[in-house]
């Protein structure tokens, strides 16, 4: 961190946490361009499923300030959620604007999810977040698509979104996903990719750099199931080649490296494990021999 | 590992054990002193429960329905609703079971029923559940290194609430009792699924506990328990 960012951050009105001064903005930090426009956005995002589903709880509040400012600092981006996350929304836009602007890069990201009424839920999210308008919308687990997406277009042409997309999880519906990816002119998808679960290297990614779609990694860590599983054991020495000194880094570039992937988007509520995670956008990447041997590693863990 | 393409339990839960936990430090300091009142709530029921009045029945009854309505209110709605979107559901079935008890306590036929018109012994199911779930249930937290701010009262919690209520309706009739029955019961399997979307299988205690007291009040035989103990 140099000094203007330290003041910076001071000028927050925050204590500089000892474990802030780690944290600096590389300038070379790993940044992918948004195929339909050529927007570059970091590699590493984050997301909020549970771990922003904290309520009124101001111990929690405060916690979560400070894993937002351990993202801002390391020049993350992309912050996802949904409506249907349960107060994520609520406790972003509580946050946010405590950053007096102190935000950049910030790449809001929410979804529809209902079957109701697109418009005014979307307006709800965006009351919620506190901000003038989103930077991606997508049509969450492709809940009632058909409708939300011609909402999402029309919003788009009216200057209201910058970007539409649509999401996954867990490897269902990938078939529908192809399909829309196919007939329609969207900017971004989302679904799980992780070093165990590949299924969309067989026809998803390699579909979204053919039609130009950026691609969003989600449940990075199996919910944190595959980074608990994984720090059982100790990290292979070669790990050291592609500078992952730790397991985040390593299940990260695993998908970050992937030609088609846009960003990763792990949910954290530790500041330390925002750290690990953030840390993954910086140094060698796995090439991809390196990529392959990643994964037969983890399968036979 | 296992496959992956299919949901868990835990895929369901939309917040994590630390927040859940965290309802009741927060519920529990919205309340303070107002513990102080439930006690004194708690340890009427007991004695109603050792010394049954005349009035008894419907004086419980009164009290239970104001201790759901408030479960429902300052946990579920409050605080529980924060982070799980079916929290206002469950808000309504618990107003729903202090409806009921409402009922019970100003119905001229139904008042002596969710009481026992002879005093309980200690050794009945139901009054081994009811001081369970004033005393050693919320000790559980503790155990599992929860801090003492987030225990888990009768009155406050739903799981202590329930317990203690069921403790009490096995002491009277289960011929009458039973439509009180099914809220409590219900909301035991409800949280018992919680807990093991948690990962946490302690929690399905509750519910085992719940159960055991039924089935043993409904196999007792009172003639010979009360004569034992009297
Ligand atoms: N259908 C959809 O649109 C959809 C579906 C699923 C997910 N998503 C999006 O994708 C995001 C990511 O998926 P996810 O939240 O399900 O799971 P995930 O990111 O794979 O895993 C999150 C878990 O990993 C743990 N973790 C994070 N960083 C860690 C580190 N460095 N070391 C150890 N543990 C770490 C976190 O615990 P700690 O809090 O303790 O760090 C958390 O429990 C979601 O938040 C959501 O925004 C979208």
């Amino acid at each position: 961190m140099n000094r203007r960012q330290f003041i910076s951050l001071a000028g927050l009105g925050l204590t500089p946490l000892p474990q802030l001064l780690r944290a600096a903005v590389s300038e070379d930090r790993l940044m992918r361009p948004i195929p339909s426009t050529g927007e570059r956005i970091p590699a590493i995002g984050m997301g909020t499923w549970v771990t922003f589903n904290i309520g009124n709880d101001p111990v929690a509040r405060a916690q979560l300030r400070d894993v937002l400012r351990a993202f801002f600092a390391h020049g993350g981006g992309m912050i996802d959620s949904s409506p249907m996350y349960g107060s994520a929304e609520a406790v972003l836009g509580q946050l946010l604007p405590q950053f007096g602007g102190e935000t950049p890069g910030l790449f809001t990201a929410t979804k529809v999810w209902t079957s109701g009424d697109g418009p005014s839920d979307i307006e709800n999210s965006r009351r919620l977040w506190r901000v003038d308008g989103f930077d991606l919308l997508q049509v969450h687990n492709l809940l009632a698509w058909e409708r939300h997406i011609e909402t999402l277009f029309e919003m788009k042409e009216r200057g209201e979104l910058r970007y539409v997309g649509i999401t996954t999880s867990h490897g269902r519906r990938h078939r529908d996903m192809l399909r829309v990816m196919r007939d329609w002119p969207l900017d971004f998808v989302q679904a799980t990719y992780n070093v165990l679960d590949r299924e969309v290297e067989r026809e998803m990614l390699p579909l979204a750099a053919e039609r130009g779609i950026a691609f969003i990694a989600n449940r990075p860590y199996r919910r944190g199931s595959l980074i608990n599983f994984v720090q059982r054991h100790p990290l292979p020495a070669w790990a050291a080649d592609i500078d992952c000194p730790h397991w985040p880094a390593f299940l990260l570039k695993f998908i970050v490296s992937h030609p088609a992937v846009t960003c990763a988007i792990p949910a954290t509520s530790q500041v330390e494990h925002m750290h690990e995670n953030m840390s993954a956008m910086v140094g060698r990447m796995p090439d991809a021999d390196t990529r392959e041997r990643m994964a037969a590693h983890v399968a036979a863990l | 590992m296992q496959d992956w393409a299919s949901y868990a339990l835990s895929d369901f839960l939309m917040f994590s054990p630390a927040s859940y936990y965290r309802r009741y430090e927060l519920a529990n300091a919205d309340l303070w002193p107002g513990q102080l009142l439930l006690a004194a709530a708690a340890i009427t029921l007991l004695w109603a429960l050792r010394r049954p009045g005349p009035r008894s029945g419907q004086w419980a009854a009164l009290l239970l329905a104001a201790v759901w309505a408030m479960v429902a209110g300052l946990f579920l709605h409050r605080h529980y609703a924060q982070i799980n979107l079916a929290a206002d559901g469950f808000a309504l079935v618990f107003l729903l079971q202090a409806l009921l008890l409402l009922a019970c306590g100003l119905s001229p036929t139904w008042r002596q029923r969710v009481l026992a018109a002879r005093p309980v012994s200690t050794r009945h199911p139901g009054m081994l559940l009811f001081v369970y779930a004033l005393l050693v249930h919320p000790l559980f937290g503790l155990l599992a290194d929860r801090p003492w701010q987030g225990v888990e009262l009768f009155g406050i919690a739903p799981d202590a609430t329930a317990l203690a209520t069921l403790g009490i309706l096995l002491t009277g009739s289960l011929a009458a009792n039973w439509p009180l029955l099914i809220v409590p019961l219900t909301w035991c399997a409800i949280s018992a699924l919680t807990y093991l979307a948690m990962g946490h299988v302690h929690g399905i205690a509750p519910l085992v506990l719940a159960i055991a007291a039924l089935v043993a009040t409904l196999f007792r035989n009172p003639t010979r328990a009360d004569n034992a103990t009297r």
